[in-house]
């Protein structure tokens, strides 16, 4: 295996929401988390709404300030980091988002969208910050005599390669994918899949791909991360988590998702009900209110993250008994 | 070559809008006659002519049209005076509401961007002076200051900033969520760079709508502190004066001394208002396709 | 030949904007049988929902107007029928499911109420008896606890739970055919298989046809029997379900099923369409694929192909056929 890029500590997030009769509740986004990144890998963060995958790729990046917890770079935990300092990094990091609408400034042209980075970072030089824009934009597949216009005479594809150029064009190591296809269209997908993929190639990137689309992460990654309710369930190389899925919330996500092909014909594992209210976690395991499998413990003691096999991470009480 | 395109799309647009077209015809001929009053007055505005007392204008026959909007009590010409009037009353509106934009901005950028405690503290205040009907604390602090055409500028401005600090924290508020925000912060953007180069641009349409829609309320409470005598000082034209100075004369019968002037500031303040209704639908997104 | 419960004919509807004349639907022909699940696929902006808001009489107004066609409806022609007729026909005999149940409940009466509403409206029944066959319809959609969450209101429901309401609400007068809109894409996938297969099992109890509009062949391919595939505004193909899947005529279907990644077959690299969606205000002309079309021939981009029957009832709009 390659060498290691990042390593996640016990990475904590916890909101604190405000209800109108000034009643605070707590609200745990990302609880207790820890991972590893390997560099030039494609690791896959996939679960529902509202399970923190998307807080957790905003804490790696500091857009988000972790309630606790540290993330190691070499060799120093860059949540500690003073902002000065931090700044160097945040070349290093980039990220991808999910609505190409939103994320591109709508009284910017292409041009000035994508010579921002080089600006904020004390590029002077303005025949450099030309060079170094159209080589982006044609690696990402823009037309140059296009990069006058304003964001909304693209198209939805054509704005999400703006959004990647702007992420790549200071050349960053580690790129964090936020749902980057999820809003585009299904024959536009594939354009920008296979995109992320050469670009991965050529410039040597890591990235973080989140998404809940279990197509397109068994498309592009190398290993997945299965989180539900602000935990990492279960990790494990591709191969693995697609042919032995062990946490019984996998296998159901698993089984939940539509195959194009009338000829399978599959057993469906149907959970019961809704995830319970992210407000008031209930102790033990957070999926063992729909959980088929449960036994007594997983309602009392919260499973820790085991390893299982080679690199096959599980949190469930099923495995690694004692 | 894209900005261009951008005034010319803008202009087509509102030809579409023809209330809003009524209404930039108008501030158009208003700024006119505000910048060249020397060429179009027949008269001198300020000049006294005590035998030539509240003559009624041009209605009245050929042999009065020397004056052809009649003379007030003091025999000045009103067409004179309201033509004279447009410059005072245009540029107090104007300045009025350049300082209430750029404490509004200041302060709605501030208390929307950063949020938290300085927000609350900004809004409670701003709360506390929408307690006051506007004109009562334009009053208040013209007493503080003292009368002068100067003072009410700054009054009126002051009047006029609470409203325009909410109109920017709410457009901040969106703006702050929106991913460019973000991915700005992701490159490492200082907080400086991402107010001035993001979040003020995409904040300014709807600022640009208030500022004009608060021109004419700004022009219409110079007129009422004119009235009340607060704001320019005799013998300077200015509409609300013109109006306050022509009580007795209505008592007399001379109705042109108060109608014209109070046309006056009715076409100003519906021209403004007319414009910035239609600069609302123009600079919706929704609309410009 | 089992019996049409729905004949769409050459429906034509435009919407006019500040731009043009979008063509949203140009020219359709669709039939669904009686209890038949029919799936419509196409990408956002091809005309899809378009249709199904045309056989509600639904679609935008006054922007929105039906310039062509006909839609049979058990026996009826809908585009001649009246604002009044179709009052009495929405709702009882065709209604309709949405992406968003958030939107499309009203937030300030509890759910129970829209139920009722639907009942008391269609049906000469008493508001007494409308609440225990509410109580009943929200039990068969598995809602837990059906008597109290008739008072409850649309936000105090999770998403899953909506839509359940919704389905609830559309069945009730127990239609001939159920019109469900991408009726699971603001879904969660666990949620999401919840979802079809409650409908799958009312529409057999319930004997009604479903018309499933949606962009994703996965839920296409285990929910629907036959399946049609639209492009900017037109059919260019349409199959059983196993015949669609197993051998796809149109480049445009072929391209589609190429293009996206699969979760039981990974492959190396996807194929992409080039291009993207065309414009209708200005539809290429001939065939509104040939652009992006990687078959394209010397008819393609002046004549218009037209719905050809293949081996099977395989019907194909294209001049490769």
């Amino acid at each position: 295996m390659s060498s290691l890029l990042m390593e996640v500590r016990n990475l904590s997030k916890r909101f604190i929401v405000e209800e109108e009769w000034g009643e605070k509740l707590a609200l745990d986004a990302v609880n207790d988390v820890s991972f590893s990144i390997f560099q030039g890998e494609t690791l896959g963060l996939v679960g529902e709404t509202g399970c923190g995958k998307s807080t957790l790729g905003r804490c790696i990046l500091r857009l988000l300030e972790p309630t606790s917890g540290a993330i190691i770079m070499d060799g120093q935990d860059i949540l500690r980091l003073p902002p000065r300092e931090f700044k160097k990094y945040r070349r290093r990091m980039q990220i991808v988002f999910q609505d190409p609408f939103a994320s591109l400034s709508p009284r910017k042209t292409a041009y000035a969208i994508l010579e921002e980075p080089l600006l904020i970072h004390g590029e002077k030089n303005s025949r450099i910050r030309r060079e170094r824009v159209q080589e982006i934009a044609s690696r990402v597949g823009l037309e140059i005599k296009s990069l006058s216009n304003y964001p909304h005479e693209f198209s939805g594809g054509q704005r999400q390669r703006i959004g990647i150029a702007r992420a790549l064009i200071l050349q960053p190591e580690f790129v964090i994918c936020d749902e980057p296809v999820s809003a585009l269209d299904v024959s536009i997908q594939a354009q920008i899949l296979n995109l992320l993929s050469e670009l991965q190639e050529t410039m040597h990137l890591t990235y973080l791909f989140i998404s809940h689309d279990l197509s397109v992460v068994r498309h592009i990654s190398n290993r997945i991360a299965v989180m539900y309710m602000g935990k990492i369930v279960e990790i494990a190389e591709k191969e693995e988590i697609f042919s032995t899925p062990l946490h019984p919330y996998t296998r159901a996500l698993l089984a939940s998702v539509p195959i194009p092909d009338p000829k399978i014909k599959r057993e469906r594992i149907l959970l019961e009900g809704d995830p319970p209210s992210p407000f008031q976690p209930l102790p033990g395991c957070r999926f063992h209110t729909r959980c088929l499998l449960r036994m007594d413990m997983c309602a009392e003691i919260t499973p820790e993250l085991k390893v299982i096999d080679h690199g096959h991470f599980v949190a469930c009480h099923l495995y690694g008994g004692e | 070559m894209a900005k261009r395109a951008q005034i010319f799309e803008t202009f087509q647009v509102l030809k579409k809008n023809k209330a809003a077209l009524v209404g930039l015809g108008i501030i158009v001929i208003m700024v006119i006659v505000a910048l060249f009053p020397h060429y179009l007055a027949p008269n001198d505005p300020i000049k006294r002519n005590l035998s030539q007392r509240l003559k009624p204008g041009l209605w009245a026959g050929r042999e009065y049209a020397s004056y052809p909007l009649g003379t007030d009590y003091l025999g000045r010409c009103i067409l004179s005076r309201i033509i004279w009037g447009t410059r005072t009353s245009l540029l107090v509106g104007f300045i009025a509401v350049v300082i209430s934009t750029v404490l509004g901005l200041v302060l709605g950028v501030f208390s929307g961007y950063f949020g938290g405690w300085m927000d609350t503290l900004l809004m409670r205040i701003v709360d506390v002076m929408f307690a006051f009907p506007s004109i009562l604390l334009a009053i208040t602090i013209m007493a503080a200051l003292g009368p002068g055409l100067e003072k009410a500028m700054i009054a009126i401005g002051i009047v006029y900033t609470p409203q325009m600090a909410r109109v920017v924290r709410s457009a901040v508020l969106v703006i702050r969520e929106m991913d460019y925000i973000e991915a700005e912060k992701a490159l490492g953007a200082s907080h400086g760079r991402i107010i001035w180069h993001h979040v003020l641009p995409n904040a300014i349409a709807p600022v640009i709508v208030y500022a004009t829609l608060s021109t004419a309320g700004a022009i219409l409470d110079a007129a009422a502190l004119g009235f009340l005598g607060l704001g320019a000082l005799p013998p300077t034209p200015e509409w609300g004066a013109m109006l306050s100075g022509s009580r007795q004369a209505l008592t007399a019968g001379a109705w042109w001394a108060a109608t014209f002037p109070g046309i006056a500031i009715m076409c100003a303040v519906l021209g403004l208002n007319l414009l910035g209704d239609g600069m609302r639908d123009l600079l919706d997104p929704r609309l410009r396709m | 030949m089992e019996e049409l419960i729905l004949k769409i004919e050459n429906l034509k509807t435009y919407l006019k904007t500040p731009r043009g004349v979008v063509r949203a639907v140009d020219g359709v022909d669709l039939t669904i049988h009686r209890e038949e699940t029919l799936g419509l696929v196409g990408e956002s902006g091809c005309g899809k929902s378009m249709t199904a808001l045309s056989i509600l009489k639904l679609y935008p107004k006054p922007q929105g107007e039906i310039v062509a066609g006909h839609i049979y409806f058990d026996g009826q022609d809908l585009v001649e029928r009246s604002e009044e007729e179709m009052y009495h026909i929405r709702g009882s005999k065709i209604s309709m499911i949405f992406q968003e149940p958030m939107t499309s409940l009203d937030p300030v009466f509890p759910v129970g109420e829209g139920i009722i509403e639907v009942l008391t409206l269609h049906q000469k029944i008493d508001r007494q008896e409308a609440y225990q066959m509410a109580i009943e319809l929200l039990h068969k959609v598995k809602i837990p606890e059906p008597e109290r969450r008739m008072k409850y209101y649309p936000h105090q429901l999770s998403g899953g739970m909506r839509q359940r309401v919704m389905i609830a609400q559309a069945l009730a007068c127990k239609p001939l055919l159920l019109i469900a809109d991408e009726p699971t894409t603001a879904l969660d996938v666990t949620i999401q298989a919840q979802i079809l297969t409650l409908i799958n099992e009312l529409k057999r109890e319930m004997k009604t046809a479903v018309l499933f509009i949606t962009h994703d062949l996965g839920v296409v391919a285990e929910t629907c029997q036959r399946v049609a595939v639209m492009y900017a505004g037109k059919i260019v193909e349409s199959a059983s379900v196993e015949a669609l899947f197993e051998k796809p005529l149109h480049p445009y279907t072929q391209a589609l099923l190429t293009s996206i990644p699969r979760m039981d077959t990974p492959k190396k690299r996807l194929q992409p369409i080039p291009g993207t969606v065309p414009d209708l205000i200005q539809p290429p002309p001939g065939c509104r694929f040939h652009p992006r079309c990687p078959v394209r021939f010397a008819p393609c981009d002046q004549e218009e192909p037209l719905l050809k029957i293949q081996e099977g009832g395989h019907l194909v709009a294209c001049h490769r056929y």
